[in-house]
């Protein structure tokens, strides 16, 4: 204990230890209680009004004064104080020749600093004393106010107090969280695989989120990391206390360690530095969640059946084509990526419903009469054509298009 | 006299005619009978192995036709190859494990249909195993640095590796599988949790008959008012229920997401360990109509963020809690109305154990109304309509779903149209706040609206123009946000923010050049001055350009521009980056350079000033020296130099620039068994 601490302890004791001067100075009698103006708030900085009353008695002239006031559990001057208030109250008193109670009041303008209402909290109490040393004609007489201890409400933000300074963003973040797409925090991809990241943010209020998408390439991490900006992002988050970014593309083509990082920028934080590590491979993807497209042409005006020609251009090392059909839109492996030009999904969860497979020598053919006779008059198939290799890996893919039977 | 003079054509002759033979009789002979030939393991046939057919006998058709073999619904005829007494065919894609139908049928000219043989035939690896597959790449690099300016930190030698590895192996009543993600690095500082080597995720499932148990990295239950949805390290264990297909489920795990081994199973640590169960049941599952039960239970502790998350507000304490939930999700009316409703209780210790206050109990609850009345399909409008209401309690919150926001009621209406080409999609949303009115707190009410359309074309579109433009991409979006105080407590500003967004984007396709142009326009205004207006209009620019299979050039540009009306300044922002890759001798030489310039001036910024410049430079040439394949390491010697410059015109102090250079060795070894994927 520092020796101030002891020597406010010290007092206390001595000033409980005076006989009290009740008969000629009261504070907070009960005829003229004081109060507090709401209860304080557990572990928020709060600003309460206090009122102290009291009466004397007598004819003298003087004043009445406090210099410091003092938190503590319970009404009892001994331990150790939970935090001081060296804030001056004086008021000057005239007394009556009557001898009649002479009734005075103060209003206190308090501030509770959130360590104080939490210390308090976290030992179990319901209550805070505010215990102030009073000087009235030089006679000590003690205050104590009550204050109750309410827990702050856990998923509901303060409002921006009056007179506050503008800020560049009025966001309060909760929670930044970095995934992958697949929604685990570390990923391991095959060259040129398509990887993107996304980050959860929970946050109160609304405003600007101000952010920047970065990575550090194998080109840096074998020695000294270094960033390189990938994507600004600028949004005004509004509402929902919940918002989902999307990374860009990252970068998959060099093999090796990257990290990957969020780095934002308002509302400026203390700390900021979620990395993320993904690494890839020196070999290609053994088996592509997505493949080129191929293009292959009909006559989409013309209904599906036996007159139908589909015709493509020949896709390397292919050991057979297939024409698949669907009854109906196949659900895909992986997430619809539209923004990805250039490729189609290499499966589809759902089996054709019917289909052909030609060789990998053809350029061209029209339904079989096996085909044929599986259709449903009046039914729109959606079709595509694949390329496989002699491996059976599937190599490309014609978008999925429909074409109707006759009725 | 028809059939004598068919009698020549043996049916050797027929067959060699091909996949779709035809005769040019009005009769045809066809087999009477097709035998196949039994798998050369008694009982079953693996993935890749012929299917040999034999005829036996003739019988005669009325009109040719073709004869096809038809394998699950699609007709190989084309592959098969032709022997004296019959056809062989080895599928093109390696069968999955599992039954398969074999047909072979007789179309004729006149419509007759005959089917000559079926078959249904289950597909395994062998006697002991259904499946057995094993997928993964290993990577190990050793890289020394060259060359480096002066400053740089880091270490001049190092070495990195890792990779996954997937497996399954299954019997018939039995199926392991597991996926190991591994990480090495040298540079402790890179590590992904302190350790040089580490396993930085894994999943091990074992299914027998009706029971399964899985360690590690695993998604417990899937999303809902108490649970996240996401995966956490732990074990569960859980079995199917003869009653109404119901399922039984028990788990124990990290309170929060974790990776590396040090992790362990993700049960040990009792402050930061979640326990839990579940039950489902299906009582009414039916072709246009089905409905499941379901409740789960959770209680634990934590005490720590979870991995790779940022959360400014934490603190140094433990919080205990329980929660448990019921929902019923069903699907009725031909299976175009889905109803979901779900109602969750929670008791949470939120000042943390032992700490000042009481746990807490709060409660919460959600419906969801999905309209769904036509197939889906490209030729008619195709539309959708939800309706959602959720209310999260003032207390409430659940340990395994702790960042959902709570102390809300929200109300949604969304919808969906689409035709041919054409999506279109919405949603109108209201969200009250401070459900208990406490005067300390400000009751605002939220209203959220987006709308969006978008064309795609699968084809390039007519006219000049539009098929020099390329496939296309159009999307069209507007989107906003209203925040008012229905109640503000005395001495705070009260919320009157509204935010709006419009977006407009065009993306184009073709063989060798891709194209995208967009642009975005947002605004911010908040009435009460504490945080300022601004504008931002945001334009990006994308080219692709692959002018041969071997070169390829990518080129992008971003600007942002700033307003703030009421200071009467603006900032820009400029991001360019170029890309080009080339492949000077096919599989064996490969470079590429990458820039990046940006750019930020914002120097009249009132809140944050800047004005710099970062150029990024980056160039690599690999020297493929041997080739990867299956189970078969590559090599490859890589040369690589990165360049940064970071000048601050403001602070010209802080500016900075290095560079440093590479050369690594890298062997690559992509595994799999027993090949291509089924």
């Amino acid at each position: 204990m520092t020796a101030v601490r002891f020597a406010i302890v010290s007092l206390f004791a001595v000033w409980f230890a005076l006989p009290a001067s009740a008969q000629e100075v009261e504070i907070c009698p009960a005829a003229q209680p004081c109060s507090v103006s709401r209860p304080v708030m557990a572990g928020t900085e709060t600003r309460v009004s206090v009122l102290w009353q009291g009466r004397a008695f007598g004819d003298r002239i003087g004043t009445v004064s406090s210099d410091v006031g003092y938190f503590t559990l319970g009404n009892q001057a001994v331990g150790e104080p939970l935090g001081v208030v060296r804030q001056p109250l004086t008021e000057r008193l005239t007394g009556t020749p009557d001898g009649r109670a002479l009734t005075f009041s103060f209003s206190e303008t308090l501030t509770i600093p959130a360590e104080v209402s939490r210390q308090a909290a976290a030992q179990g109490a319901r209550e805070l004393s505010y215990i102030r040393q009073f000087s009235i004609h030089g006679m000590p007489v003690t205050g104590v106010q009550t204050l109750r201890l309410s827990r702050p409400l856990p998923n509901a933000a303060r409002s921006i107090p009056e007179g506050a300074d503008v800020t560049a963003s009025g966001l309060m973040l909760r929670r930044v969280a970095l995934r992958f797409d697949d929604g685990a925090a570390v990923a391991s991809v095959a060259r040129a695989e398509r990887l993107r990241a996304r980050a959860d943010i929970h946050y109160d209020r609304a405003g600007l989120l101000e952010a920047v998408w970065e990575v550090a390439t194998p080109a840096t991490t074998r020695g000294e990391p270094l960033f390189r900006r990938l994507d600004n992002v600028r949004e005004y988050l509004g509402a929902g206390q919940v918002a989902s970014l999307r990374s860009p593309a990252l970068p998959t083509k060099q093999p090796g360690l990257y990290l990957l990082r969020l780095r934002v920028v308002h509302p400026s934080l203390a700390e900021n530095d979620i990395v993320l590590r993904y690494q890839v491979s020196g070999v290609s993807a053994t088996v592509a969640e997505r493949v080129p497209v191929m293009n292959v042409s009909t006559d989409n005006n013309t209904a599906l059946g036996a007159d139908t020609e589909f015709q493509w251009r020949a896709v390397p090392n292919t050991h057979a084509y297939q024409l698949a059909l669907y009854d109906q839109p196949p659900e895909q492996r992986s997430p619809v990526e539209p923004e990805q030009p250039g490729s189609e999904p290499a499966e589809f969860d759902t089996a054709p419903t019917t289909g052909l497979m030609v060789k990998g020598s053809a350029r061209r053919t029209r339904l079989s009469p096996a085909v044929l006779y599986q259709l449903v008059p009046g039914h729109t198939y959606y079709w595509r054509l694949v390329a496989v290799d002699a491996s059976g890996t599937i190599l490309a893919a014609s978008p999925l298009q429909p074409l109707r039977t006759k009725p | 006299m028809a059939l004598a003079a068919f009698r020549p054509l043996t049916l050797i002759t027929l067959l060699l005619l091909g996949g779709w033979l035809t005769v040019p009789a009005s009769l045809a002979a066809v087999p009477s009978e097709v035998r196949l030939k039994s798998p050369q393991t008694q009982g079953f046939y693996q993935p890749r192995e012929p299917l040999r057919l034999f005829w036996a006998g003739t019988s005669i058709a009325d009109t040719a036709g073709p004869l096809s073999l038809e394998l699950d619904g699609m007709d190989v005829s084309a592959l098969v190859q032709h022997r004296d007494t019959g056809w062989t065919y080895v599928p093109v894609r390696p069968l999955a494990p599992g039954p398969h139908e074999l047909r072979v049928m007789f179309y004729g000219k006149q419509g007759e249909v005959r089917e000559l043989g079926y078959w249904t035939f289950e597909v395994r690896h062998s006697q002991a195993l259904r499946s057995a597959r094993l997928e993964g790449q290993l990577d190990l690099a050793l890289s020394r640095r060259v060359a480096q300016s002066e400053g740089t930190g880091g270490d001049d030698f190092g070495a990195q590796g890792g990779g996954y590895l997937a497996s399954e192996l299954s019997g018939d009543r039995w199926r392991l599988r597991s996926h190991l993600d591994l990480m090495a690095v040298e540079d402790k500082t890179l590590a992904i949790a302190d350790r040089r080597v580490d396993l930085a995720r894994f999943h091990l499932r074992g299914d027998f008959d009706r029971y399964h148990l899985t360690l590690g990295d695993q998604q417990l239950a899937s999303a809902s008012l108490i649970h996240d949805g996401f995966e956490r390290r732990g074990i569960s264990t859980g079995a199917r229920l003869p009653l109404w297909d119901g399922a039984v489920s028990v788990y124990q795990a990290t309170g929060q997401q974790q990776l590396g081994i040090d992790a362990g199973l993700g049960t040990d640590e009792e402050n930061n360990r979640l326990s839990g169960g579940q039950l489902s049941f299906w009582p009414w599952q039916g072709d246009t109509a089905q409905v499941m039960i379901a409740g789960e239970r959770l209680s634990g502790r934590v005490n720590q963020p979870d991995y790779g998350s940022l959360d400014p507000n934490t603190q140094a304490i433990f919080t205990e809690g329980d929660a448990w939930n019921v929902r019923m999700d069903g699907q009725f009316f031909q299976r175009q109305l889905r109803v979901r409703l779900e109602k969750a209780q929670s008791e949470y210790d939120f000042d943390g154990v032992n700490r000042g206050f009481d746990p807490e109990e709060g409660e919460a609850w959600s419906t969801l109304l999905v309209l769904d009345p036509t197939p889906s399909g490209m030729d008619a409008l195709d539309w959708r309509l939800g309706l959602e209401s959720k209310k999260m309690g003032t207390w409430y919150k659940s340990l395994a779903n702790r960042y959902a926001p709570a102390d809300k009621k929200m109300d949604r209406l969304f919808f969906d149209f689409s035709k041919n080409q054409w999506t279109w999609d919405g949603s109108y949303a209201v969200q009250d706040s401070n459900l208990t009115d406490d005067a300390n707190y400000a009751t605002s009410e939220t209203r959220q609206w987006n709308l969006r359309a978008a064309y795609f074309d699968a084809d390039l579109p007519e006219g000049p123009l539009l098929t020099f433009l390329g496939q296309p991409n159009y999307t069209l979006t507007a989107s906003g946000t209203t925040l008012i105080d229905d109640y503000t407590p005395q001495g705070y500003l009260a919320n009157d923010l509204q935010t709006r967004r419009y977006g407009l984007s065009a993306a184009f396709t073709k063989v060798q050049l891709q194209w995208s142009a967009g642009f975005h326009y947002d605004t911010v205004k908040d009435r009460t001055g504490w945080q300022p207006e601004t504008r931002t209009r945001a334009t990006q620019l994308d080219a692709g350009w692959n002018l041969t299979r071997h070169y390829h050039f990518f080129i992008g540009w971003e600007f942002q521009h700033t307003t703030y009306p009421e200071q009467g300044v603006s900032t820009d922002r400029h991001l360019y980056s170029f890309d080009a890759n080339a492949e000077f001798i096919p599989n064996r030489l490969h470079g590429g350079v990458s820039v990046g310039l940006n750019q930020t001036s914002a120097r009249e910024d009132p809140f944050f000033a800047q004005w710099d410049q970062t150029t990024y430079l980056s160039s690599h040439l690999n020297w493929r020296i041997r080739e990867p394949a299956r189970n078969s390491a590559g090599l490859e010697l890589i040369l690589s130099v990165t360049r940064n410059d970071y000048q601050n015109s403001l602070f010209m102090a802080s500016s900075v620039q290095g560079y440093q250079a590479f050369v690594e060795l890298r062997t690559s070894v992509p595994v799999s068994y027993p090949g291509a994927r089924p």
